[in-house]
């Protein structure tokens, strides 16, 4: 099932969604969430659903990718619905005991559930149609303009992690079998001796990967790294008008959002 | 082009005290020369061409580039562009994602304009043949294919001189003939100046010098067939000594005549047919 | 006891349309006090059936069976196989994580669940067999050490589970020429003393030098399993497979060649002396 985590993964493909700058598609995630958390009616629910709908459709991922991804959180959303549904005062529909169901519960609960559907949905599309690399030069770019300190070093930080993830994986399980092939076992056992049974483990993955980024350092300045300063980047980012349209629908997505509330 | 005189250079000790890596190396390296240095563990060598770039700098002596004497702090990065080197471990010399962003990697460093860090890019993957991995993500290639990006990544930067510290010490016998194969072709097709640290001796009888290394000091230095034929002294310092070159060695103490510079089975051939 | 496999094949996500072949058909008997090599290139299987040998991997089809033990049955514990089957990786030194040298190589005989004396005993065994003084090192911590020194360390720590058959995946990779010929030295004399040895390795100089008997792999299944001198006198089938021979056996092919009676089998450059000048001497006794 840890496959299934859509987050994180990247899908090529052909489709408007994907061709957008990824600047553009990091604020348009942001004003969405805005748009999100406004809506507070049925109507307004119904505009965001019909509304997300359409941008999966646009971005030719499968909808069993997605529900896919949304499998793993099924807990959190069931809970929410739970809470909300047997939490909420008001006009009561059902009762039994002291357990009952609301009418505005009903409400609330369905509403906050999709809240958490459609954000899951929408930050995944992001991570589906873009990659990782144009991901964090997005990120980088948008983090300059707005004078955070240390943009370039973030962004790279995150480059390099996500370059070496399958790298660390695999490290771990070599490591894991050659511990296990001395008789360590990290299956059995209670809570505590499971956690003692890492140290096998991480102490070397530790020591492995101080020294790599040692060697890594040592590298990156002999090919005359020194900081952001002066850098330029091969890949260059710009904006179509594909972009300013899309700035411009959720722009508009925004003012329903916010109009609807009076609906 | 490289110019090293009276090397020294120390390090401390984990457990206190000062250790010589360095005891005063002289050396020479012309452009467009492939050479090789050879020792085995401890002798010296990475210490020493680690300063080839200034990553290290000189205790005692000094190291010249070019002219530039590696200590002047301002010429540091034009010190470092001219002269490129490559490391022991594959993984961690890639930083990027995909192949092509990672050979960008060191032009985008020099503030290089982007239509012309494409193109170095380009004829730097095709120099080493790693054209069609541009965008491959390095965690699936092999040591051999990842230590060619690595190359590539340097090669982009234009450098007169690749040093190579101990590229291959890490990779199977064919990721060691794919690296050494591109490192020839640099250096005869390219005029790239070689420097290649290995304990292969097959790889330094690819060279035009080999420098022999041993606690500190440069104890030999000639040319490869001129190294190799000196059996006793290579045994003596603890070095692989190429079969051919023994077997002539064990014949000759039994009385065979036979020239002094068999290196190839070829060679042998040759000489024991007449 | 044997190590034996039976038919056995080993299927990454089988069924799927992922379905990976790391090794088909393998047939194979490693008997007590033998010496014996496995060579391939990458990705012909060495690895995959490597780990069959303790456990780590279980077979999907066919037996793998250690001393009348079969692995894939459901009680078997693991734990018994691998005292039994020591598995050194490459790169040993990377698995180093305690305070000290002496603790480190009594995380397996801990795991063991042996008493402490017990322990310490063989924490002293262990570092004789990779010629480490007791006294010198076992305070030590094993990160300050020379990278051949974490290396014996590392073997020492597999060597205090007291295995009997002992697998060394390229125990000499990344290592000088004084250091490989040192490993090997150790690993000679285990042998020696009575362990069972395979040794997987990309250098046919190390495997000529030390191994009786030779395993090939080639595209995940054994294409040779013979004496080591025949294995080396399939020069050009070894060549399409991307290994190599000795250089002195080529050499021997190439005299062989030129109407030179000379054996081809030949492994050092001392056989190929002899040879040599056996064939010499001949040709000036008939002129």
């Amino acid at each position: 099932m840890l496959k299934d985590i859509t987050i994180g993964q990247y899908i090529p493909g052909v489709s408007a969604v994907h061709n957008l700058d990824p600047r553009t598609k990091i604020i348009c995630l942001v004003f969405y969430m805005v748009g999100l958390f406004l809506v507070n009616n049925a109507l307004g629910y119904l505009f965001v659903t019909l509304f997300t709908i359409g941008i999966v459709f646009l971005s030719h991922i499968s909808l069993m990718t997605i529900l896919k991804g949304i499998r793993p959180l099924m807990i959190i959303i069931l809970l929410t619905l739970s809470l909300h549904v047997f939490m909420t005062e008001g006009e009561i529909i059902w009762q039994w005991g002291f357990l009952k169901i609301t009418w505005q519960g009903l409400r609330q609960g369905t509403f906050m559930a999709l809240r958490l559907i459609y954000l899951v949905t929408i930050t995944s599309l992001l991570t589906l149609t873009t990659t990782p690399l144009a991901l964090t030069d997005g990120l980088e770019r948008i983090l300059k303009r707005l004078f955070v300190p240390l943009a370039h070093e973030l962004a790279m930080m995150m480059t390099i992690a996500l370059r070496f993830i399958p790298t660390l994986i695999e490290e771990t399980e070599k490591i894991m079998k050659a511990q296990m092939a001395r008789g360590a076992d990290f299956e059995s056992g209670g809570l505590l001796s499971r956690a003692k049974s890492l140290i096998p483990l991480l102490v070397p993955l530790f020591l492995s990967s101080f020294r790599r980024a040692d060697e890594l350092a040592m590298a990156m300045e002999a090919r005359c790294y020194r900081g952001g300063e002066n850098r330029t980047r091969m890949r260059q980012l710009v904006m179509s008008s594909a972009d300013y349209l899309a700035f411009m629908i959720i722009f508009l997505f925004v003012m329903v959002t916010i109009y609807s509330r009076f609906w | 082009m490289i110019d090293v005189k009276n090397l020294k250079h120390q390090f401390r000790n984990p457990q206190g005290g000062y250790q010589e890596a360095l005891k005063g190396v002289d050396l020479q390296i012309g452009q467009g020369e492939f050479v090789a240095i050879i020792g085995h563990n401890g002798s010296g060598k990475s210490t020493l061409a680690k300063h080839f770039n200034a990553l290290l700098l000189p205790h005692h002596g000094s190291v010249t580039v070019n002219g530039i004497d590696t200590r002047e702090s301002e010429c540091l990065w034009q010190i470092r562009q001219k002269v490129g080197m490559v490391f022991q471990n594959p993984d961690n010399q890639l930083i990027a994602t995909t192949v092509e962003e990672d050979v960008a990697f060191g032009p985008e460093n020099l503030g290089i304009e982007p239509v012309k860090i494409r193109q170095l890019v380009d004829e730097a993957l095709e120099s080493v043949g790693m054209s069609t991995y541009k965008k491959r993500a390095p965690h699936l290639l092999s040591g051999g294919q990842k230590q060619r990006v690595a190359i590539a990544g340097v090669v982009a930067m234009r450098p007169q001189v690749l040093v190579l510290d101990e590229p291959t010490a890490m990779l199977d016998p064919l990721g060691r003939q794919e690296v050494m194969d591109t490192v020839v072709k640099l250096n005869r097709e390219e005029g790239l100046t070689v420097v290649l640290i290995t304990h292969f001796m097959e790889e330094a009888v690819l060279a035009d010098r080999v420098v022999v290394m041993a606690e500190g000091l440069k104890v030999m230095e000639d040319s490869p067939r001129g190294i190799f034929s000196r059996v006793q002294q290579l045994k003596d310092l603890r070095l692989d000594v190429p079969p051919m070159m023994e077997l002539r060695d064990t014949l000759a103490r039994e009385g065979l005549d036979l020239p002094r510079d068999i290196l190839t089975v070829e060679e042998m051939v040759v000489a024991l047919c007449r | 006891m044997p190590i034996i496999l039976e038919n056995v094949a080993h299927l990454y996500q089988p069924g799927s349309s992922y379905e990976v072949k790391a090794l088909q058909e393998i047939n194979l008997v490693i008997k007590e006090g033998e010496f014996v090599g496995l060579i391939g290139h990458t990705g012909s299987g060495k690895s995959t059936l490597v780990q069959h040998l303790n456990g780590l991997l279980k077979p999907t089809k066919g037996k793998v069976i250690v001393d009348d033990c079969q692995i894939s049955a459901k009680k078997v514990n693991l734990k018994e196989i691998r005292k039994k089957v020591g598995l050194v990786f490459q790169y040993p030194e990377h698995q180093l994580f305690e305070e000290t040298v002496f603790e480190d190589i009594a995380f397996g005989p801990k795991n063991l669940g042996l008493p402490p004396e017990q322990i310490e005993k063989r924490v002293k065994k262990a570092l004789e067999m990779v010629h480490l003084d007791y006294e010198k090192y076992q305070a030590a911590s094993p990160f300050l050490l020379s990278g051949g020194e974490k290396r014996r360390v590392a073997i020492a720590g597999v060597l205090a589970m007291e295995p009997k058959y002992l697998i060394l995946d390229e125990p000499t990779a990344g290592l000088d020429p004084r250091g490989r010929d040192e490993i090997l030295e150790q690993i000679k004399e285990l042998h020696q003393q009575g362990m069972t040895v395979v040794l997987v390795s990309h250098s046919m100089d190390d495997v000529a030098r030390l191994t009786q008997r030779l395993v090939v792999m080639h595209r995940n299944t054994i294409v040779f399993d013979e004496e080591t001198r025949k294995v080396f006198s399939h020069y050009e089938s070894l060549q399409e497979m991307g290994l190599d021979i000795p250089t002195v056996t080529k050499l021997m092919f190439r005299l062989k060649g030129k109407g030179w009676l000379v054996r081809q089998d030949v492994l050092t450059v001392e056989e190929a002396k002899k040879e040599i000048l056996q064939v010499l001497k001949e040709a000036r006794n008939h002129a």
